[in-house]
């Protein structure tokens, strides 16, 4: 019995293929009993478990008892990606239905890049139900935002005329205590991820190196990424970085 | 320009690394026609990449989440796997008996999914040819219904349903041979500029 080759194409049109362990793993399990797959399914790699479900010639209860394992398995990690969306449970349940749909579905191909990359699949498609959750809330903004972009302010201050924040980190970081730094950015993280998406992802744009605007009108930048203006945008980075502030006992406010 | 899916562009483009706007500019340059689609991946992505971090700071909170989301998950796959075994001996149900079951009026679901009643009225009577719509559009009805994808699709697949007024005639109701979906969407005279540039900009994701 040998492996069933991949059939879906990447976007350059050539075949995904298994990394070679996760094709040394299947080739191991091919002459195991079904029981014994089932009992070792715990252990397996999760592409080897996608392997066995999609199998045209597996058995439906093996099948379908391996997909109770690999969803266990993989589940915590779904919430790991969406849980900062504001309805993160719908979230959970549109990448577990997306992600299965794609794996049950053996008249497309889609679901063969589970078999070869399932991790990076996983967040690929969580990503991508949080892009279409985000660009909803954008298209259905909440009254205040709606508010928020009226009018552009040239020289770069927010609304109360402050130019761009600080981070309140940098402050720790000149001083040279990386421990506080690491601390610091732990608490900010906390800080932060209980801000509204967008105002997490300038924040977090903005900690990547992102600038704010930019003359150059290919460049990217936070405010095109966020469809906001640099005005927004400031506002939205000052948000944060008070709320961190307050979070390391600045109390700036 | 050759049809890429946005799916396997996504692929590719984690595949390299997401996260710096020199990335980002670079890949919009390959698939400019999917600017916008990759901007708000790449904003996206930081953000389930720093929500990642939470589950370091794992909690009693964390672990009854996970718990609640394992129930939630384990009904889905049930769904989906019983559905796929008995997908054609399942009597199929239609959109408008699926809102009448959430006791909701096709209007306001038409909206809430972002189609409008003339196209959600043809995916009701079955005039769209069911393998030409998006997933997307699957994923979104799935979710307002609380039903699976599979199901949905089964309730839009099949010969297509008469419209009711229809029968006020003597003559059998003429049956509209099924649509593509983009084409509906191209040819719906009521719909919004803005929502219609929407979809299609799905077109090219397929």
């Amino acid at each position: 019995m040998d492996v069933r080759p991949l059939r879906h194409k990447k976007a350059d049109g050539t075949l995904w293929v298994r990394p070679p362990d996760v094709e040394t793993e299947i080739r191991a399990t091919l002459e195991l009993a079904t029981t014994e797959l089932v009992a070792k399914a715990i252990k397996l790699r999760l592409e080897t478990i996608v392997y066995w479900i999609r199998e045209t010639g597996t058995d439906k209860k093996v099948r379908n008892k391996l997909s109770e394992i690999l969803l266990a398995r993989c589940q915590p990690n779904i919430r790991s990606h969406v849980g900062r969306l504001p309805n993160s449970d719908e979230a959970v349940d549109e990448v577990t239905t997306t992600m299965f749909t794609a794996i049950l579905d053996l008249e497309k191909t889609g679901g063969d890049v589970y078999e070869a990359i399932f991790w990076k699949k996983l967040k690929t498609t969580s990503t991508d139900v949080a892009r279409a959750h985000l660009t909803r809330n954008r298209r259905n903004p909440m009254p205040r935002e709606l508010t928020e972009d009226f009018g552009e302010v040239a020289n770069g201050e927010d609304d109360l005329g402050r130019s761009a924040p600080d981070s309140p980190l940098e402050a720790v970081l000149k001083a040279g205590d990386e421990q506080a730094y690491k601390e610091g950015k732990r608490l900010a993280r906390i800080a932060i991820g209980l801000l509204k998406p967008e105002v997490q992802q300038a924040y977090l744009l903005r900690e990547e190196g992102w600038a704010i605007e930019s003359k150059e009108s290919d460049e990217e930048t936070i405010s095109k990424a966020l469809h906001r203006t640099p005005r927004t945008i400031r506002n939205w980075l000052r948000e944060a970085e008070d709320a961190v502030r307050r979070r390391l006992g600045g109390g700036h406010d | 320009m050759t049809s890429v899916l946005w799916s396997d562009v996504l692929d590719e483009y984690v595949g390299v690394g997401v996260g710096s706007p020199e990335q980002l500019r670079e890949w919009i340059r390959r698939y400019p026609q999917f600017e916008t689609e990759l901007r708000d991946f790449t904003a996206a992505w930081v953000l389930t990449s720093a929500a990642e971090e939470d589950v370091l700071e794992a909690s009693d909170h964390a672990k009854e989440l996970n718990e609640r989301d394992h129930l939630r998950g384990s009904s889905i796959v049930q769904n989906l796997l019983h559905h796929l075994d008995n997908q054609s001996a399942e009597p199929t149900s239609s959109l408008g008996a699926e809102c009448q079951r959430l006791g909701r009026d096709l209007q306001s679901v038409a909206e809430e999914a972002d189609l409008g009643v003339p196209l959600f009225r043809k995916l009701d009577r079955r005039q769209i040819v069911v393998e030409s719509i998006p997933d997307r559009v699957l994923t979104i009805l799935a979710t307002i219904l609380g039903r699976t994808v599979v199901f949905v699709r089964s309730c839009l697949g099949g010969p297509p349903r008469a419209a009711a007024a229809l029968h006020h005639s003597d003559k059998a109701p003429e049956l509209v041979k099924p649509q593509d979906f983009f084409e509906a969407i191209r040819l719906d005279p009521d719909m919004p500029e803005e929502r219609r540039s929407r979809w299609m900009a799905l077109k090219d994701q397929r």
